[in-house]
C-alpha cells in the first residue's frame, strides 16, 4: 500500500456536516450580515417569472394605471392649448364643458373616453398581460467603514439595483419598458479590538 | 429574480463539515469547537460576506488564531484533563461508513495519533482540500516544512494502518 492509495482512502472518509442547531445558531450569530449576498438560482426565477403573485400583480396594475394617468394628464394639457372651449385668456381652467366629454368609469382620465385615450395615447388600453418584473443587481460598491452615531464604526456597503417592469400587448405587438433605479445601503457593525 | 436563500448557507453546507473538523482538532475542547467555528466564520463573514464569495483558507486561519487566543485563557492542568475528551471527539467527526467502518476507523485513529503538527497538515491538504500554499499561510510556517510534514505524515500512516488492521484481526 503506497502514500496515494491512502490519501484516497482519506478522502473517500467524509467529515459530519454541521447539525441544523448549529447551522441556526450561526444563523442567529450573523444577523444583518448574513443576508447581504443572496443566492440567484435560475431555475426559481424561471417558476418566478411564470407565476407572480397577486400582490405584486395588484401593485404593478395599480402602477400601470398610475403610468396611463400620467400620460392622460399630459394629452389632456395637449388637448386643452389646442381646442377652443378652454379660455386660456382669462383662466387657466376649463369654463365650458366640450360636448363630446362624457364620463366613462373604465377610463383612468375623467372627462375623457378608453376610445379617446387610445386614439390619443396610440395605444391600448384592454388586453395587456400581467407586467413581467426583475431585479437586476448592477453592481455593489464598498463605501468603507464609518462612523455611526451609537460610537460603533460600521462597513458600508451600497448595491445599486436596477427594477424593470414590462408590460406586453401581443395584439398589437406593443411592449412598454420601465426601469427604475434603486439603492440599498446595508450597515454591518464592526467589533472593536 | 433574488432568491430569499443567503449565499452564507449554500457556503456553510459546502464547507462547514471540513471546518468543524479542523476545529475540532484545534479545539482544547471537544464542546469549544463549534463556538470556534461560529466565532471565526461570523468574523469573516462580516467582513468579506457581501462579496458571496470567500476563501475558505480565511476561516481556517481564522480558527487558528482564535484558537491560540482561547488556548491561552485555559489553565494547563485543565488542558491536561481534557485531552482525553478529544480523541473521541475526533471519531465522532467523521461520518460512519459500515462496510469499511473497521478500516476507516483504524485509519481515524492514526491520524488522531500522529504528532498534531503533521495531523493538521494532513487534515487541511485532505479534508480543507486546501494547497500547499494555502496552508502555510494558515498555519504561519513555511512552504517546505507544510510538504515535509505532510510526506512525514503518510508515511507514517503508511506504516501504522497495516499494523493497527493485522492487530485487530489477531485480536479476533
Amino acid at each position: 500500500m503506497d502514500t496515494e492509495d491512502i490519501e484516497k482512502e482519506l478522502r473517500s472518509i467524509s467529515p459530519v456536516k454541521p447539525s441544523s442547531d448549529f447551522c441556526d445558531r450561526v444563523e442567529h450569530a450573523l444577523g444583518e450580515a448574513g443576508t447581504v449576498a443572496m443566492c440567484h438560482l435560475p431555475e426559481e426565477s424561471s417558476v418566478e417569472q411564470k407565476e407572480t403573485s397577486p400582490k405584486i400583480v395588484n401593485f404593478l396594475q395599480l402602477a400601470g394605471i398610475a403610468a396611463l394617468l400620467v400620460s392622460g394628464i399630459f394629452i389632456s394639457i395637449e388637448l386643452l392649448n389646442e381646442y377652443p372651449f378652454m379660455d386660456n385668456q382669462n383662466s387657466s381652467v376649463l369654463s365650458v364643458q366640450p360636448p363630446n366629454m362624457v364620463e366613462d368609469e373604465d377610463s383612468p382620465i375623467h372627462g375623457l373616453t378608453t376610445e379617446q385615450l387610445e386614439g390619443y395615447s396610440d395605444l391600448p388600453t384592454v388586453g395587456w398581460l400581467d407586467p413581467f418584473t426583475e431585479q437586476r443587481l448592477i453592481m455593489k460598491v464598498d463605501e468603507g467603514v464609518i462612523d455611526r452615531a451609537s460610537g460603533i464604526p460600521a462597513r458600508q456597503f451600497r448595491y445599486h439595483y436596477l427594477d424593470e417592469t414590462l408590460w406586453t400587448h401581443p395584439a398589437s405587438e406593443t411592449r412598454v419598458l420601465s426601469t427604475t433605479p434603486r439603492q440599498e445601503v446595508y450597515l454591518i457593525d464592526l467589533e472593536l479590538y | 429574480m433574488i432568491n430569499p436563500e443567503p449565499i452564507w448557507k449554500a457556503w456553510f453546507a459546502k464547507h462547514g463539515g471540513k471546518l468543524l473538523l479542523f476545529a475540532r482538532q484545534q479545539a482544547r475542547h471537544p464542546d469549544d469547537a463549534e463556538d470556534l467555528l461560529q466565532e471565526a466564520f461570523v468574523r469573516i463573514w462580516r467582513i468579506y460576506g457581501h462579496t458571496g464569495e470567500v476563501s475558505p483558507g480565511l476561516v481556517y486561519r481564522a480558527i487558528r488564531r482564535l484558537a491560540i487566543d482561547w488556548a491561552r485563557s485555559l489553565d494547563r492542568r485543565k488542558i491536561r484533563e481534557q485531552k482525553v475528551y478529544l480523541e473521541s471527539s475526533w471519531f465522532s467527526s467523521f461520518e460512519r461508513n459500515l462496510e469499511k467502518d473497521e478500516r476507516n476507523q483504524a485509519l481515524i485513529r492514526a491520524v488522531s495519533q500522529l504528532p498534531k503538527e503533521q495531523s493538521e497538515v494532513l487534515t487541511l491538504k485532505i479534508w480543507g482540500e486546501l494547497t500547499f500554499d494555502e496552508i502555510s499561510r494558515t498555519l504561519d510556517i513555511s512552504l517546505n516544512t507544510v510538504a515535509s510534514r505532510y510526506r512525514y505524515a503518510l508515511q507514517k500512516l503508511k506504516e501504522s494502518v497495516p499494523r493497527e488492521l493485522n492487530g485487530r484481526s489477531t485480536e479476533k
